[in-house]
């Protein structure tokens, strides 16, 4: 029987979150939120395998480039900010 | 060196010169040339960093993996003494660069400190006389005959110095939300030669050519092209003088 592990984290440059080595579901989208609905942008992983911890980062909207290694997470819709995660590792090179 | 005005012994010998800088010249003439503009910020005096402000990382992409060296350059920098003082360099808000420090393996800088050269908009520092109000000068301040005497003759600087000089001095009272002020060399060597301290050169042969991107001059070319033999209304510019 497999071993499964989720994550929730609010989706925001720079924040170190723990993520498995292999990702079998991502969920991005708005949480809460007022009359417009904006609320805050939550991310939802679950996969198997080794936690290790990975850095969140984003790029905007247009040609980007991204460390090898990256792990796309997702896209915000209202913003166009695509959301990736570096692996903590990379900063210590 | 004493100059009068209309030394004529000394507008000759730097006619002579062409441009280039006289070797001997007052030591007050060559320490101004050191002045630089210490501020900390953003497109505030000179780069912190081996690199133009065009190509620093702003903002979030200190955050970046790739960031790191230029984290690393500004907490070590004598002149940065603090998270804010980064933030203000790389154009970042202070809990971001907090964050990239921590990310990066940074410590935060404590010790460097600014030179805190005070801001002098509209005035300019003019060696071996003092400050002197931009508003007593011509507009731009370059094609000022008494500057430029003072700076090519008085000082001995050659047109590289004197555009150095300028733009430094001009810049040192600017704010960082204003554009820097810059002026070219050959906009210095045009007005040098528009107030007789320099010999016209033609464009091909003129060193300082490269940084004007001029293709050639305006000029009006005033013919009398009338035709006194035929009876045709043409107007001419000519008959209006």
């Amino acid at each position: 029987m497999p071993e499964i592990y989720t994550t929730r984290f609010k989706a925001e440059s720079g924040k170190t979150v723990e993520l498995p080595s292999k990702v079998g579901r991502k969920d991005i989208g708005r949480y809460g939120g007022g009359a417009y609905g904006d609320g805050t942008l939550q991310v939802a992983i679950v996969g198997t395998g080794e936690i290790d911890e990975y850095v969140v980062l984003e790029v905007s909207e247009g040609h980007s480039t991204i460390p090898d290694g990256a792990e796309i997470i997702g896209t915000d819709v209202a913003s166009g900010a695509t959301y990736y995660a570096v692996p903590r590792e990379v900063y210590r090179e | 060196m004493t100059v009068e005005v209309f030394d004529t012994a000394a507008v000759e010998s730097a006619r002579e010169r062409g441009g280039e800088a006289r070797e001997d010249r007052p030591e007050e003439a060559e320490t101004a040339l050191e002045v630089e503009d210490t501020r900390v910020g953003f497109q505030c005096g000179v780069e912190l960093l081996e690199r133009d402000y065009a190509e620093y990382p702003t903002g979030e992409d200190t955050l970046r993996p790739e960031a790191g060296d230029v984290l690393e350059a500004l907490a070590d920098h004598d002149m940065v003494g603090s998270v804010e003082d980064i933030g203000d360099e790389l154009r970042a808000e202070p809990s971001t660069v907090e964050k990239a420090l921590e990310l990066h393996g940074v410590e935060p800088p404590t010790e460097g400190q600014s030179e805190g050269v005070e801001e002098r908009e509209g005035e300019i520092m003019v060696p071996l006389v003092g400050v002197v109000p931009t508003d007593h000068l011509r507009t731009p301040v370059f094609e000022d005959a008494r500057l430029l005497e003072h700076l090519y003759i008085r000082c001995g600087y050659g047109i590289d110095e004197i555009q150095e000089y300028i733009s430094t001095q001009m810049n040192l009272g600017r704010g960082p939300e204003k554009s820097r002020w810059t002026v070219r060399r050959s906009q210095i060597r045009d007005a040098l030669e528009a107030v007789g301290l320099l010999e016209e050169v033609e464009t091909e042969s003129n060193p300082y050519a490269e940084d004007d991107i001029r293709l050639g001059k305006t000029g009006l070319r005033h013919e009398d092209k009338r035709d006194r033999s035929t009876d045709t209304s043409t107007v001419h510019v000519d008959d209006y003088e």
